[in-house]
């Protein structure tokens, strides 16, 4: 070969590829079926062919900086075809478990993250966190001059007044996207550094309208539609991301009409939120649309260990918390409205524990695809690595 | 030494044949029963052997003659076993031979062939062309008369056939016979039977008929064949600029067939030369995963490199499919030397399906390996050997030689 390359394998980067779901990547013997069955692979260097036997060699930064193992969208078609088993698919998520962790910081959450028998200390911590906040909550209220009264009935805010509930997720909530962020950072410096095609090639698009058309993508969803042998994929991500969006700038709303509006309005605009209020509304179809796709998802992953792979705890860690936190939001609602005080509020101290989970944990948790993904997608389009 | 040996052989293709004539003159007395009403098998359907390519017609006529004037062998074609029972040196075997309709007064004169109102796909040619309902079952038909299917027979209602024949040699009131032999022991050499191509679904066998199998590939080169050895596109029966061979389709695939034929490279590499004998300047595209020439093999693999015009791209095919408002099938795959993802659009995309083991069905189980094919027993307790492609997918010299091997088995066995 004119261009020889010294491989340096690392030999633990594999074995935590087969542990964290990979287990069948050696049975692959490179036929590149997967790479020509892939609707989404490009025709430069396709994946998830390459991806398999980087792999198997341990090449661990060709495959942390490769943007192409986020282009994936584990629909299953290429485990479907692949004669031997091997489920390039549910690799490609092993490698992205794998890059997530590498990204995280800190690295003990992401280690937390990824091992089994860590889940009581990560339901533990927010637990503790949040009763914390209660402790210091009229000690707090008093030294800021602040009334814990918000009337009359049945109120989540007399046990989580919103200034301390906001105050103590936005400070939590900075620290995850800092995190994440980082993390991005460190992607995107890996993709670039690595660079796939190794060709140094020059952008065919700006980094702005690159994003954007990947932005319209992720609203269409029609990277999805593309996916053969799993079409309820597609479905399940849109119930899920618009169900999640909509709670997203409900609470945003909520957040905006408390602190901004309100405090000038001479009346202020009702809050809670009555049950015919349009951002109530939005905010319970939204729900019911995450719980939905939810619930899709979770039939999918255990009917179609064919096409899905096996799904590892990573995949059930965030999904079961997605599902719950929407699950748990309708029931303590519901609860508000049928007047069950104690019940209401131990669903709603468990709602917080998950959405914190949801939340904090972003940066560990398979959530991070949101920004690795829109980061290597971004980066594809660009070099107009995207069919 | 006391009476001969009688040794039963399930099968005439060559491997079949091949141990008849052996265990005959090792001196033993052999039955030799074929489910079709044809000698030669699979090998009598193939346009050229391999390597040496010359035609079947080379070995199998020589041991036809071997058969012909051989006293020691009985042939019963259109029989089936359907049960051993015993032990060896000491079996019964009940065989049934179903009804020809045409006794031995045809002399093949064909007088009958107009008149038959049926038309049926010819499955000697794979279904490539059609016959009658009454026809000459191959070139090598055993005895050499025509024979009617009973399926596609319109029946007495219709008996065209007998108003046409001069020498009354039709007889459909024929029935199918069942009867018993003992013998010492069992060659079964059922061979093999092509890969269902419909069921590797994303290579476009079903709907699209410029999508052709290796077999069928054979008997479109075949001066025998359909297109009288013209390799025409199927659709228009145009001819060909284009093709491209798929290796392994279905064959190494856990979803299909698990085990690789072993010989389907090279059969590849051989239906090359036959494309390329007629079309000096087609392009012709071999995708593999990995092509496998053993030993002296690697010769003829060389010899096929040297084809400027024969691309060997290396990987396996995910999807054939047709072009827009075109004859010419794309075939997709990514070529993993250089890395790229190829749509390749051909006129014509052979796929090199594997070999099935074919089993016959007999009451008690015979032993077989994980790919269903049969494996040797221990001869003392089992006088029943399997030859030839039942037992390991192979190519004709070695099921010759692995049939000798099971003949001298054979006519070994102790009787009990």
């Amino acid at each position: 070969m004119s261009n020889a390359v010294l491989i340096q394998p690392d030999i633990a980067f594999t074995n935590q590829i087969i542990e964290l779901g990979g287990e069948d990547v050696f049975k692959c013997m490179q036929c590149a079926t997967c790479s020509a069955v892939c609707e989404l692979s490009p025709a430069e260097n396709p994946f998830p062919r390459k991806e398999v036997i980087w792999s198997q060699w341990g090449l661990k930064n060709r495959l942390l900086g490769d943007p192409d193992i986020w282009l994936c969208h584990n629909c299953g078609d290429c485990s479907a075809r692949c004669p031997r088993g091997a489920s390039p698919g549910t690799i490609l998520s092993a490698i992205r478990r794998q890059a997530v962790w590498h990204y995280a910081t800190p690295q003990f959450l992401g280690a937390w993250m990824n091992r089994a028998g860590f889940l009581p200390v990560l339901i533990l911590i927010p637990a503790v966190l949040l009763l914390l906040a209660l402790l210091v909550r009229d000690p707090l209220a008093a030294l800021l001059g602040i009334s814990s009264d918000h009337g009359p009935g049945m109120q989540y805010a007399n046990l989580f007044p919103h200034w301390l509930l906001i105050g103590f997720f936005t400070s939590f909530l900075i620290l995850s996207l800092v995190s994440v962020a980082l993390g991005g950072l460190r992607f995107w410096r890996a993709v670039k550094r690595s660079d796939l095609l190794q060709t140094e090639q020059a952008p065919s698009k700006s980094l702005l309208s690159s994003f954007l058309t990947v932005v319209m993508d992720f609203l269409t969803h029609k990277r999805f539609g593309g996916c053969t042998v799993t079409a309820t994929r597609k479905r399940a991500h849109l119930g899920i991301f618009y169900g999640f969006l909509a709670l997203f700038l409900v609470s945003t709303w909520a957040v905006v009409l408390l602190y901004v509006l309100n405090p000038f309005m001479e009346t202020p605009l009702p809050y809670p939120f009555s049950f015919w209020d349009p951002a109530k509304i939005i905010a319970n179809l939204g729900a019911l649309a995450l719980v939905a796709g939810c619930l899709i998802a979770m039939v999918e992953r255990i009917a179609n260990t064919k096409t899905m792979g096996r799904s590892t705890e990573f995949d059930w860690l965030f999904l079961g918390i997605l599902f719950l936190v929407g699950v748990t939001g309708l029931v303590t609602e519901g609860l508000r409205f049928a007047e069950s005080v104690t019940a209401g509020y131990t669903v709603y101290f468990i709602h917080l524990i998950l959405a914190f989970m949801l939340l904090i944990y972003l940066p560990f948790s398979k959530f991070s695809h949101a920004i690795y993904r829109t980061l290597a997608m971004t980066y594809a389009e660009q070099m107009g690595r995207r069919r | 030494m006391g009476s001969s040996k009688r040794v039963l052989v399930v099968g005439g293709g060559i491997a079949g044949i091949s141990a008849a004539v052996e265990a005959s003159q090792a001196g033993a007395e052999v039955v030799l029963i074929e489910k079709q009403p044809y000698l030669g098998g699979r090998v009598s359907q193939m346009n050229l052997y391999f390597p040496k390519l010359c035609p079947p017609s080379c070995g199998l006529e020589i041991n036809f003659r071997q058969l012909r004037n051989n006293s020691k062998i009985t042939c019963y074609t259109q029989s089936e076993v359907h049960s051993i029972s015993g032990e060896p040196g000491n079996y019964t075997v009940s065989i049934t031979r179903s009804p020809r309709f045409v006794t031995d007064q045809c002399t093949a004169c064909g007088a009958c062939i107009p008149f038959c109102p049926v038309r049926r796909p010819d499955p000697f040619n794979y279904g490539l062309s059609q016959t009658r309902a009454i026809y000459f079952p191959s070139p090598a038909a055993y005895p050499p008369i025509f024979t009617i299917d009973p399926i596609d027979c319109l029946g007495e209602e219709c008996s065209q056939c007998i108003a046409e024949c001069p020498n009354d040699a039709v007889d459909l009131k024929m029935q199918p016979e069942t009867f018993e032999i003992e013998i010492d022991s069992v060659v079964l050499a059922t061979g093999w039977r092509p890969y269902p191509p419909e069921k590797i679904d994303n290579l476009g066998y079903a709907s699209n008929p410029n999508v052709i199998t290796n077999v069928e590939l054979e008997r479109l080169a075949a001066p025998d064949g359909p297109t009288g050895g013209q390799i025409l596109r199927p659709s228009d029966q145009e001819p060909i600029e284009s093709a491209a061979f798929i290796q392994c389709a279905g064959s190494r695939d856990e979803n299909y067939l698990r085990h690789c034929s072993s010989v389907c490279c090279l059969a590849s590499l051989k239906q090359v030369r036959y494309i390329r004998q007629q079309y000096p300047k087609a392009e012709i595209y071999l995708f593999y995963i990995d092509l496998r020439a053993p030993g002296r093999m690697e010769d003829f693999y060389l010899e096929a490199q040297q084809d400027p015009l024969l691309h060997l791209v290396k990987g396996k095919v995910g999807k054939v499919y047709p072009r827009n408002g075109e004859s010419r099938i794309v075939v997709e795959a990514e070529n993993v030397l250089t890395g790229r993802r190829i749509q390749q659009p051909v006129d014509l995309v052979i796929l090199a399906t594997g070999m099935v083991p074919q089993v016959p069905r007999l009451s008690g189980n015979l032993a077989a390996d994980e790919h269903g094919f049969l494996v040797v027993e221990n001869a003392e307790e089992s006088a029943i050997f399997p030859a030839g492609c039942v037992r390991r997918p192979v190519g004709v010299a070695e099921a010759v030689r692995d049939a000798t091997a099971a003949a001298m088995k054979a006519v070994q066995v102790v009787r009990g």
